[in-house]
């Protein structure tokens, strides 16, 4: 019996750096807006977003440094004290790291499942560490942040891969 | 072409190796900023990379602010510039009856041999915008080190009290809502000049008075203002109201809700007042120095020879 014909893979170009610290700059922006009430606490946190794809996607480009450095520069943005993003950032890129190779596995849609409880690891130790701080408990709507911030890995492709295909690229059959 | 193949038999520490050291370093940095504020000069660096995005990022809401003002019609600005106009008046009589009364009671001080009241500086500062996080209940205005905004200064709005400078950065600084949970504000009650300390509920908005005896005249819709017993905020200042006095016989303090007067949602400018100068016991040279420099300096210093050994 015949294998069903696959669809013809195409063989991607790794992302340049510019194209990361690009998008890390657009991650950062997004959350300097003037966020405010129920927004403030649905805000999707694109930074954890873009920290775990890039794990994923471009390994050898992103180390534990980064995940510490952008953690502390979400700290400052955010008048937090210093380091409560830095201690969540740098266990969504451990568990990124370690689980890269299954969530490369699925497609989009199931990775978008896979990664959540990263980002949802993120926000759970802000949380844990801000309650330790003895600070207030945000109402429930900031329970939706992760899956709010995991719908948006369904766009992450298209937006930073459809410019890495290059015509000219091998393709698979 | 860029080809990144990784570096074969370099082996690090175990990815395990590397989280452990990253968590620890995280921890000790919250521990060193929460509880020894010794990162204040790296967070105000750090302020001073990030202001020229924090203005890009609110250029779409200053775009649209002024789009909506060009759009507004004359009329609708000339009924604002009425209402201004008549607020102004009404204000003025009250404003010349304050200075003929401050004249006297600063001449009456020089009689008794009390501390005369300091001209207080001011700024006005314009919010630019709300802290990015939902546990703290912080503005940011635009007013820094540059404008001589001192931390721990009292900020108001035109309808009373909206909070205290908590951090200033070179061209702006935070300010700390009276709704935050870890603020504390002594208040009187105009009624009856019951003196209570309102702290902060955070998220919602509000304040309490935890601390006021079950058999307290205490009624909702009573003012509250500052009562100046801190010697840092100036004693009148209106801070809000009574909501609701819940009284439960297994407790010994009401419950009391209150909400503030002046909401920094309806505003866009606010007025920081100067930080008064340190009370006459405060200048003894018996005094440790150094606990005063570290963050916002206490209203009154601790003789070294009470504090705990």
């Amino acid at each position: 019996m015949a294998l069903p014909p696959r669809e013809p893979q195409v063989l991607k170009r790794p992302a340049t750096l510019r194209r990361v610290a690009g998008s890390f700059l657009v991650a950062f922006l997004f959350m300097l807006l003037p966020w405010s009430g129920p927004w403030l606490l649905l805000r999707p946190d694109l930074m954890v977003l873009l920290l775990i794809y890039w794990t994923i996607r471009e390994p050898m480009l992103m180390g534990g440094w980064i995940a510490f450095c952008l953690g502390i520069l979400a700290d400052a943005a955010d008048s937090s004290t210093l380091g409560i993003h830095a201690l969540g950032y740098s266990l969504s890129y451990f568990l990124a790291n370690h689980f890269r190779p299954r969530t490369l596995s699925f497609y989009t849609a199931n990775q978008a499942l896979h990664v959540l409880p990263f980002i949802f690891a993120s926000q759970l130790t802000t949380t844990l560490t801000s309650l330790i701080l003895k600070l207030p408990l945000p109402g429930w709507l900031w329970w939706l942040q992760s899956p709010f911030t995991a719908l948006f890995w369904l766009v992450l492709p298209a937006l930073l891969e459809r410019q890495s295909t290059h015509p000219d690229s091998p393709r698979v059959p | 072409m860029d080809i990144r193949t990784p570096e074969l038999f370099s082996r690090g520490p175990s990815p395990l190796a590397r989280l452990v050291f990253y968590c620890a370093l995280a921890i000790a940095c919250i521990v060193v900023d929460y509880r020894f504020h010794q990162l204040d000069a790296f967070r105000k660096a750090l302020s001073v990379v990030i202001y020229p995005f924090q203005e890009a990022a609110n250029l779409p809401s200053l775009l649209a602010d002024t789009v909506r003002q060009a759009i507004e019609s004359p009329q609708a600005l000339q009924a604002e510039n009425d209402q201004l106009r008549q607020k102004l008046l009404q204000q003025a009589d009250a404003a010349q009856q304050l200075r003929t009364a401050k004249s006297e009671l600063n001449t009456l001080r020089a009689l008794v041999g009390l501390r005369q009241e300091q001209p207080e500086a001011h700024a006005i500062a314009e919010i630019v915008g709300m802290a990015h996080t939902p546990f703290v209940q912080k503005v940011v205005i635009s007013s820094g080190q540059s404008s001589g905004i001192q931390p721990g200064a009292p900020v108001i709005s035109a309808e009373g009290l909206v909070g205290q400078v908590t951090a200033v950065n070179l061209f702006n600084s935070e300010v700390t809502l009276i709704t935050d949970k870890n603020q504390a504000l002594p208040v009187m009650i105009v009624r009856n000049g019951l003196r209570a300390i309102a702290f902060g509920n955070g998220e919602s908005g509000t304040f309490s008075l935890p601390y006021v005896p079950i058999a307290s005249d205490v009624q909702a819709g009573d003012l509250l203002v500052t009562s100046g017993i801190d010697g840092l905020y100036p004693p009148g200042l209106s801070v809000g109201q009574i909501k609701s006095v819940e009284r439960d016989a297994s407790s010994a303090f009401a419950k009391i809700q209150c909400v503030p007067t002046g909401a920094v949602q309806n505003h866009r400018y606010v007025l920081v007042l100067g930080v008064p100068p340190r009370p006459p016991g405060g200048e003894l040279p018996n005094l440790d120095e150094q606990t005063s420099d570290k963050g916002i300096s206490p209203a009154v210093k601790v003789p070294r020879k009470l504090k705990k050994p």
